[in-house]
């Protein structure tokens, strides 16, 4: 089943997206052009587990719900570093790029993690 | 059980009470509630309701059932008692471990059970005990998180459950399975949030 309450729906948005914004501008801090492409993403990846976990299990959890926030948020972090991290490796990346392009991969989580809820939601399984 | 991680699995308990309903009782509970609200309407006869917590869930009782609840902490009974004082049926709180229940076989018509098999220390010894308790073909009704079978859900489950168990619960384990190892029978897992939050209704052997 999708979720349809405009304040879940609304807090799944700030906890994929805004999870991915915050994760993207970190790893553009503190990752920066001579560093390894491959380190870069490492870096970046570790960052956003972490601050996807410690946002999902404090502030969102509180607010919005407990898996349905932690998860996606999680994810979304974990994809926002390692694509800003590998990105701002290779280039300059602006602060403004880095966190437009985190929300994005955080709205892309959420689609995924709506569109398999539907599909696992669907029917319940009898024994 | 091991005295000693009853010990452990009481304090880890103890500890999290002072903060849990801070925690749990906006987001999650409101996120949850059409849900509980829903397996929770099925009480029927003398009901046990397997770690109560503060009482979070008392609120999403249907009224008037007569129910034992039970935890293995007592810090978080005493914060629950405040709440039960509010439910219109007859609800009675009690300290004790799944494990190592005094009631006698055959003691109760359903079980229910609320984000619990995610803690209980031996799951599938706590489900066989739930089993002794129930009437033959009573029925357990379960409103649980587990582990995911679905990439990259199940990486992560995987990979938060040793930070997670040291605070609250495992994220990663096979509650159906278990359920099915106990010895009842499925009667319909229902997915709540991918396949992650479940409920789970099964039936005790006649």
């Amino acid at each position: 089943m999708i979720e349809r309450r405009p304040y879940f729906v609304l807090g799944d948005l700030i906890a994929s997206a805004g999870t991915g914004a915050v994760v993207g501008l970190l790893a553009a801090m503190a990752i920066g052009p001579g560093w390894h492409a491959t380190l870069g993403m490492a870096v970046g990846m570790v960052m956003g587990m972490l601050v996807g976990l410690v946002l999902g299990l404090t502030l969102l959890q509180i607010l919005f719900g407990a898996m349905e926030v932690m998860l996606p948020a999680t994810l979304a972090g974990v994809l926002a570093g390692m694509w800003v991290g590998m990105t701002a490796a290779r280039a300059d990346v602006s602060l403004g790029q880095a966190a437009s392009t985190g929300a994005l991969i955080g709205l892309g989580v959420m689609i995924f993690s709506y569109a398999l809820n539907a599909h696992l939601t669907r029917r319940p399984y009898h024994g | 059980m091991d005295e000693a991680i009853r010990n452990e699995t009481r304090a880890k308990w103890d500890a999290a009470s002072a903060t849990l309903d801070f925690m749990g009782g906006q987001g999650p509970e409101k996120r949850w509630a059409p849900f509980k609200r829903e397996l929770f309407s099925a009480m029927r006869g003398r009901i046990l309701f397997l770690a109560v917590g503060t009482g979070l869930d008392f609120q999403f009782f249907p009224p008037d059932q007569d129910i034992i609840g039970i935890d293995i902490s007592p810090k978080m009974l005493e914060r629950a008692r405040i709440k039960a004082e509010a439910y219109s049926g007859r609800l009675e709180l009690r300290e004790m471990d799944v494990h190592d229940m005094p009631f006698q076989d055959a003691s109760f018509d359903q079980v229910y059970t609320s984000c619990t098999f995610c803690s209980v220390p031996d799951p599938v010894a706590g489900l066989e005990q739930l089993r002794r308790v129930l009437v033959p073909g009573g029925e357990i009704r379960m409103f649980e998180h587990t582990g995911s079978r679905w990439f990259p859900f199940n990486l992560m489950l995987h990979a938060m459950t040793p930070i997670a168990s040291r605070l609250g619960p495992d994220l990663n384990r096979a509650t159906v399975r278990n359920v099915e190892r106990a010895g009842f029978s499925i009667i319909e897992v229902r997915n709540i949030y991918l396949d992650v939050v479940k409920t789970i209704t099964a039936r005790a052997p006649a």
